[in-house]
């Protein structure tokens, strides 16, 4: 049961990484603002310009 | 315990073995997919524990006590210590793309097995290594990517011959992603409906995440997923009612012409509007998918109609031209080695690599998952009967324009088919042919729908709902197809306006908006004009661009691993230089050979220059009909256009090539001094624990 949990945990942190929530959690305690349209949008903008930079693989 | 270790990976050889040779030596009966399943893991497995371990301890010297550029940047957004697990899926996300799923596809043409031996043995020593070493010179050098390795380790000739064949292998890539979904959605009602509905719902889910939930991207991509499969159950409707059914109803140019439209607007709008919040929702539906799938294969474990080889490795081949060498090892480029990967390895993974030793399993294991999902895509193709393979991806131009015609030819190649069932076929997936459907993604997508509706059977669950498994397939592809096309035009406009910012400063800024327009036209005008000639090609284009792409893209990967033998060269690994130069001395044997073939061979299926030769001379015959002699010099001038940009790549890695092996002859003669931009070592303080 124990490793379904951390099976579980473990695919949670990977959605929430590729979602970047994780990213903004960290960007959230890091810069010790609260969450807001705004910190979002910064943090997104800034997020996307560098994501997208790159091309996106075949 | 230790004797029992060796107990297990002894019988995980024998179990390789076993099931490789049953693969390989079965020729009058059909195989059960579950040995080619077997097979690829117990192969995978071993190179992962021996052989990339071996690299990672003796060759790279792999050290967890010294911090990595996740560690020394830390900055909470591009340089983050990861888990290696989540980091891994990231990675696995970012190369796996619709290469590793078209391109053993369209090479089921030679039979199953060279497409299945060409992914096994290639992912473990070619394809892996490359990904495992680029990251590991990349993590060594900050996070550098490929254009500034090439230009700091091979000199100022490699940087700029890497950053000019990216863009060039950029536009190609664009072109032929762009035809595989024009060619799986012509004449389709259903499939155009879903992909068109996939824009406004990305457009909602865009705004959802900006105004009404910012940062619940997850919450917001369920909804965007939900939002999808009702416009696929809407879609039968659309395609089953008089009125809507012809407004959806396009031909291969109004498509061709819709996406370039599509990518022109797509790469000026603002991320967060479009590209953004396709790529959360296509990224979970990828690997969602192929989780699925291979859930799917294991439960029903189809047989493999298609028999191990057939009579087209002599180069008759009515999908791509050409012999099985080379021609086999550039159709399937991605799922065995694949250049493009190296763009990623030396992106963003390599700045969030927590422990060296991460890299391990991150930098080669991924890339044995995509070698697993090319094995899938051979099942799923192989798992339909011979004739409905060949029905579906034969172009008219080889097997004829009607359906008797191509039943009687497909017939005559010994692979029975009906022209009665195929349209029983069509009509079973909601669709009113599949004649013709060059480019893979139909046949892939009816091999999926055939594996996800036996599951549903199985489970008594249903009849199977095999048009709505095949027009979901067709959107999962279609999705990340479109976010390549977003985000590669995008880029591609970003080189082009920093070009362009030296002739005009303006025209450098990313944010005045003429020259945003004007950088943006001429990249989508470069790829749609490839993407054009493909649709009106008579041999249905894939013939042309596949290889093209192949081409290119192996020879990014040749650029890659001559940084990374130069990069072992200063290391002082010269005796284990062979890791990466034998996959480099392959590849380049092989894409000059078929890039050799491709401009020069006589055959004109197969020559661009033959077929624009034959061309004329049917012109000068008085044999093309003087309605369609306008068509026919544009292919000629398409003809001619291929094999000069196959010719110009050809060129442009002879330059790096002997470029690094100019270097590498001044480091073993000694008389270079092995300069290396190594960063120092600076000495890791990360717990195990924090990571």
């Amino acid at each position: 049961m124990n490793t379904l949990v951390r099976v579980w945990d473990l695919i949670v942190a990977l959605a929430r990484e590729i979602a970047d929530e994780s990213a903004y959690a960290r960007h959230l305690q890091r810069t010790g603002r609260p969450h807001s349209r705004t910190e979002w949008r910064l943090f997104s903008d800034r997020r996307h310009k560098n994501k997208y930079q790159n091309a996106k693989c075949c | 315990m230790r004797h029992l270790y060796r107990l297990i990976w002894a019988l995980a050889s024998v179990l390789a073995s076993v099931c490789i040779g049953t693969v390989a030596t079965s020729r009058h009966e059909p195989v059960n997919s579950l040995w080619l399943v077997a097979a690829a893991v117990s192969i995978f497995l071993l190179g992962l524990r021996f052989y990339a371990k071996f690299i990672a301890a003796k060759v790279m010297l792999l050290d967890d006590k010294r911090a990595t550029p996740a560690e020394r940047f830390q900055d909470g957004h591009d340089f983050e210590p990861t888990n290696k697990w989540i980091l891994l899926g990231h990675h696995f996300a970012a190369i796996a793309g619709p290469g590793p799923l078209v391109g053993p596809t369209l090479a089921a043409q030679f039979g199953y097995l060279p497409g299945v031996l060409w992914i096994l043995f290639g992912a473990v020593l070619a394809g892996a290594v490359q990904d495992f070493v680029i990251l590991f010179c990349s993590m060594r050098r900050d996070g550098k990517t490929l254009g500034q390795m090439a230009r700091e380790e091979i000199g100022r000739v490699g940087g700029i011959v890497s950053l000019a064949t990216v863009l060039l292998i950029m536009i190609v890539l664009l072109a032929v992603v762009a035809l595989v979904v024009v060619n799986a959605l012509k004449g389709s009602p259903w499939g155009t409906f879903t992909i068109a509905a996939t824009i406004p719902i990305a457009v909602f889910m865009g705004l959802y995440l900006r105004y009404a939930r910012p940062g619940r991207v997850l919450e917001c991509s369920l909804i965007g997923f939900l939002l999808v499969v009702l416009s696929i159950l809407a879609g039968k409707g659309v395609a089953a009612s008089p009125m809507w059914a012809p407004l959806f109803t396009w031909g291969g140019t109004a498509l061709a012409f819709a996406v370039i439209i599509y990518g022109f607007l797509a790469s000026a709008l603002p991320v967060w509007l479009l590209l953004a919040p396709r790529d959360y929702l296509s990224t979970f539906v990828k690997l969602g998918v192929i989780f699925l799938l291979a859930a799917g294969i294991c439960f029903t474990h189809p047989r493999l109609e298609l028999p191990p080889l057939t009579q087209f490795t002599d180069g008759t081949g009515p999908i791509c031209a050409g012999k099985i060498f080379p021609f086999c090892f550039i159709t399937i480029a991605c799922g065995a080695v694949s250049g493009f990967h190296a763009l990623i390895s030396s992106g963003t993974t390599p700045k969030m690599i927590a422990k060296e030793w991460h890299a391990w399993p991150i930098g080669y294991g991924s890339m044995l998952l995509e070698g697993f999902v090319g094995i899938m895509a051979i099942v799923a193709a192989a798992s339909l009967q011979p004739g409905v393979f060949f029905a579906i991806n034969s172009p008219a131009g080889v097997v004829g324009a009607t359906p008797h015609a191509a039943v009687t030819a497909i017939t005559g190649w010994g692979f029975p088919v009906t022209a009665a069932g195929m349209a029983q076929l069509a009509h079973s997936v909601g669709e009113n042919t599949l004649f013709g459907r060059t480019g893979g993604a139909p046949s892939l997508a009816l091999g999926m729908a055939h594996i996800f509706g036996r599951v549903l059977q199985i489970a008594g669950l249903g009849n199977g709902l095999l048009s709505f498994w095949y027009h979901f397939a067709i959107m999962f592809e279609a999705l990340f197809i479109l976010t390549i096309i977003d985000a590669g035009t995008r880029v591609g406009r970003f080189m082009l306006q920093d070009l362009l910012g030296h002739v005009h400063k303006p025209l450098g800024r990313t944010g005045w908006m003429p020259g945003v327009l004007a950088a943006s036209a001429f990249v989508v005008v470069a790829w749609g004009y490839f993407l054009y000639q493909g649709v009106v090609d008579p041999l249905g284009g894939i013939n042309s661009l596949w290889p093209l792409f192949g081409i290119s893209n192996q020879l990014l990967s040749a650029i890659a691993l001559c940084v990374a033998t130069t990069v072992l060269l200063k290391m002082h690994r010269t005796r284990y230089m062979w890791i990466t130069a034998l996959p480099l001395v392959w590849l380049v044997t092989v894409t000059f050979a078929a890039g050799l073939e491709k401009i020069f061979s006589d055959q004109p299926r197969l020559g661009f220059l033959a077929h624009a030769t034959a061309l004329e001379s049917s012109i000068a015959a008085g044999k093309i009909q003087p309605g369609a002699l306008g068509l026919t010099r544009a292919v000629i001038f398409n003809e001619r256009l291929d094999a000069v940009v196959c010719g110009a790549f050809l060129v442009l890695v002879s330059v790096i090539v002997l470029d690094s092996l100019r270097i590498w002859y001044g480091l073993l003669r000694g008389t270079r001094a092995p300069v290396s931009s190594e960063a120092p070592f600076i000495p890791s303080r990360l717990e195990p624990e924090s990571i």
